[in-house]
């Protein structure tokens, strides 16, 4: 080799080294901002600019492959911008498709072979490979003559490489991000759903939100009636543009992805409108949109509606963004869901609050626990919307007590066996029932007031009673649960009421306890003392029958007889103000008259008695006449007093009218103020009138226990009669 | 002739010291019953003048009793008793078939026989 070869191989290579080195520069500078995430368009633009350098002067460009085959050169100068490079556009256009078709390398010599063409320039392309598509193309452009040189290819391959690496890279990264903001979004929404928003400002952020994730201009919200086949727009993100205004209705047949949804209940898309008849997809095209993708709102498992989202007409809607769309769906349920839940709640909780209110008012009131448990009865009825509803009692012996119930109620035999029934089982189990007609095998149950659903009232820790509801056809589902509630609820208030009957209980106890005690203490003086006392006398006076004695035993005898008369007479008084023993064995009328007969102001006594109210109300109103003629006497300076007194199967009313000085008042220190207490212990009132100067009036009404009149199922009987207490034995 | 009588009451005590007492004075004791069943056998079977019947009878009542004393075949008279005063019982008492009522410790023969409309025996 002479010197000149040899020094032109050192300097070929030293050209080759420098090439070499030049060109691992440049791809690490390249493959330095791809790691650094430099913008994927940057990369592709530092990796035209680098390759150019090391190409020079051939020209780099950068190209991608859109989805209609077509191509769009994203980096690089055209190669028509140069001088005398006119036919370059179509080399580059031929190596591009050729490229595309074989996923490999391809140059102008081998395209033009086939293709009758010719031309000073000549190109050279590499696939730049995505995710194992061609996703475009790197190329050199020579504009002069000359083929590119013949391991242009592997040099190239090089950068496309990298410009893939890049691409790929990029969209990990987008995909990532997608990911990300999908996921904001739906937490956005999430908070929203679970702040307890309003649905329609759930429909509002869901359709913005998945505009924004999906980069569409165009979410819809709809809401579909199955009953009409109708679709409802709730909310469009796409105003004017919209081809339904939100609130506007269309047809079946007029919404391709609504249908497509209903028909599968599945994420769809539409990527085609042009031959979708109908004017809905008409206004659509008009309207410049293109692609369309869907997802159903599915609620209790029905399709409750659907959201839809659409492209402009010249976008690409990415793979997968219906099931994007899905992910708000499930969203949009929820609160729907929350919300439904949340009216009934709220509507119950109000329903319940005011009848509460009205329970309460009448245990405030003192109301009668009948019409307190009739009443309950009629709120739950409301409450619940159902007609019949029976407030239950369960008794000390086992049986359960009808205490209230709504005006329809019958109590039917069919009634009663499922009613008994569930009664029943809420008593074993101390927790709500439901009793169905058709499972219960008597085919008479399932004809009447076929369904009972029952919940028991906890008073104390114990089940005190139930309500129950009572229906012809199956109750509604949830009817339990509302039930249970409204019961916890009116279980206060009967409480209540169980509080202020034991109380008035125990007050009636314990004046019926000292009656009784008076009354006892009376017998035994009489049948005991007194009569022992008389015999003494008798005795006595046997003796001095029998024997003749001297003239002053007799006389001191006679003293002696009168201290036994004396005694006699004591004892009677005091057993007289114990207990009023008339009353007793001859009842208001004959006590009555005694008692006007005895006393020292003139009496005037109208008594209507049919019948002989309970001993503890006799009693009672004995004890008031008796009391209120002491205080006329006493006080009043009156010249004359009535006494009026009525028995009627309903209540005793009594007055003692004076024509006194008046001026009396219920004092501890009076004598009246005991007979409050016994007459408030009868459930019963006590009025006094006093003005000054113009007497005194004192009048009592004392109601007949409601359940004297009550009545009582007979095993198998029917009952008949309305809303009387009833029995029944379990 | 001397008056005869029946006396009804549930207190042993009393019927012994007022059959002491009545036939001291000079009354037959035709009988003593301590209950209405025992006062209407002993009254058809011994026909007193008189039966008397406590007004409290344990827990029988001495008026009801009274009357059907005084409609029975025996037509038997009958003076009520009590250990109680006569205006505390007048309500009871009004209308009663009974001749007369005396309280217990005044019990005596000679009103006895005012109350039947007899002269006194002795």
């Amino acid at each position: 080799m002479t010197s000149v070869e040899q020094q032109r191989t050192r300097a070929r290579r030293a050209d080759s080294l420098r090439r070499a080195l030049n060109e691992e520069a440049a791809l690490r500078r390249v493959a330095t901002l791809i790691a650094r995430e430099a913008a994927p368009g940057a990369v592709l633009e530092a990796i035209t600019l680098e390759a150019s350098e090391l190409f020079a002067p051939a020209a780099i460009q950068l190209a991608r492959y859109e989805r209609d085959g077509s191509a769009t050169i994203l980096a690089g100068s055209a190669a028509d911008r140069r001088d005398g490079a006119s036919s370059s556009a179509l080399d580059v256009s031929r190596v591009l498709a050729a490229v595309a078709d074989s996923g490999r390398a391809a140059r102008t010599e081998e395209v033009t072979a086939r293709v009758q063409s010719t031309g000073p320039g000549s190109a050279v392309g590499v696939p730049i490979v995505v995710d194992r598509a061609t996703w475009g193309a790197l190329l050199a452009v020579s504009t002069d003559c000359g083929a590119p040189a013949a391991n242009a290819e592997a040099r190239l391959v090089e950068f496309a490489e990298l410009a893939a690496n890049a691409v790929s890279n990029a969209q990990a990264r987008n995909a990532l991000r997608t990911v990300a903001d999908l996921q904001r979004s739906l937490r956005r929404v999430a908070t929203l759903v679970a702040q307890g928003a309003e649905p329609k400002a759930v429909f509002v952020a869901v359709a913005e939100e998945a505009a924004r994730v999906l980069a569409v201009g165009a979410v819809s919200l709809v809401r579909y009636d199955p009953h009409t086949g109708m679709f409802t727009k709730i909310y469009g993100t796409h105003g004017e543009r919209a081809s339904v205004p939100d609130d506007g209705q269309w047809s079946l047949e007029h919404c391709p992805e609504g249908a497509l949804i209903q028909a599968t209940g599945l994420p769809v898309r539409i990527d085609d409108w042009t031959s979708i008849p109908g004017p809905v997809a008409a206004r659509h095209r008009e309207d410049g949109f293109g692609q369309g993708v869907a997802a159903p709102i599915v609620l209790d498992g029905v399709i409750w509606g659907h959201i839809a989202a659409f492209g402009e007409a010249d976008e690409v809607l990415t793979p997968g963004s219906e099931d994007r769309l899905a992910d708000f769906t499930n969203l949009v349920a929820t609160a729907i869901a929350n919300a439904k839940t949340r009216d009934q709640l709220r509507s119950l909780a109000e329903s319940q609050g005011a009848a509460l209110r009205r329970v309460a008012t009448l245990v405030g009131q003192q109301a009668s626990p009948s019409t307190i448990f009739n009443a309950v009865a009629a709120e739950a009825s409301r409450a619940l919307a159902v007609e019949h509803v029976n407030v239950v009692r369960y008794e000390e012996d086992g049986s359960a007590t009808v205490v209230g119930a709504t005006e329809s109620s019958r109590f039917g035999r069919a009634a009663t066996a499922a009613c008994v029934a569930v009664v029943k089982e809420v008593r074993r189990t101390g927790s709500a029932a439901r009793v169905d007609g058709s499972t219960d095998g008597a085919s008479s149950v399932a004809a009447e007031l076929g369904s009972a659903i029952a919940a028991p009232i906890a008073v104390e820790g114990a089940t005190w009673g139930a309500i129950v509801v009572l229906s012809a056809d199956a109750l509604p589902p949830g009817t339990r649960t509302r039930l249970t509630d409204f019961t916890h609820l009116v279980a206060s208030s009967i409480s209540n009421v169980h509080a202020r009957d034991k109380l008035i209980a125990s007050r009636a106890r314990i004046v019926t306890a000292g009656d009784e005690t008076r009354r006892r203490i009376e017998r035994n003086i009489h049948d005991g003392i007194q009569q022992r006392v008389v015999a003494l006398g008798l005795n006595l006076r046997a003796l001095r029958e029998q024997f003749s004695l001297p003239d002053a035993m007799g006389l001191a005898l006679d003293d002696v007889e009168e201290a036994l008369e004396g005694l006699l007479a004591e004892i009677r008084d005091f057993s007289r103000g114990l207990h009023p023993t008339l009353l007793s064995r001859g009842g208001l009328g004959p006590s009555l008259r005694a008692l006007a007969r005895r006393s020292p102001v003139p009496v005037t006594l109208e008594v209507a008695a049919g019948m002989r109210p309970p001993a503890p109300i006799e009693i009672a109103a004995y004890y008031v006449v008796s009391e209120a003629l002491a205080n006329v006497a006493k006080h009043a300076h009156a010249s004359s007093v009535t006494v009026t007194v009525s028995v009627d199967t309903t209540a005793v009313m009594a007055a003692v009218a004076d024509d006194g000085v008046g001026g009396a008042a219920l004092r501890e220190s009076s004598g009246l103020i005991g007979l409050v207490d016994r007459v408030e212990a009868l459930h019963g009132t006590l009025e006094l009138a006093s003005p000054p100067g113009r007497g005194t009036t004192i009048s009592i009404m004392l109601p007949l226990e409601p359940n004297v009149s009550k009545e009582r199922v007979l095993p198998g009987g029917s009952v008949t009669g309305g809303r009387g207490n009833l029995e029944v034995d379990l | 002739m001397r008056l005869s009588c029946l006396i009804v009451d549930d207190s042993e005590e009393f019927r012994t010291s007022a059959s002491r007492l009545l036939s001291a004075q000079g009354m037959t004791i035709a009988g003593c019953a301590a209950s209405g069943e025992e006062a209407l056998r002993m009254a058809a079977s011994l026909r007193p003048d008189v039966a008397l019947v406590d007004v409290e009878l344990g827990d029988e009542d001495g008026i009801e009793l009274a009357a059907q004393l005084a409609e029975s075949a025996a037509a038997t008279a009958v003076i009520l008793i009590s250990i109680r005063d006569r205006e505390e019982l007048s309500e009871l008492i009004r209308g009663s078939p009974a001749r007369g009522f005396l309280r217990k410790d005044a019990l005596d023969a000679s009103c006895i026989a005012q109350l039947l409309g007899r002269e006194p025996s002795s």
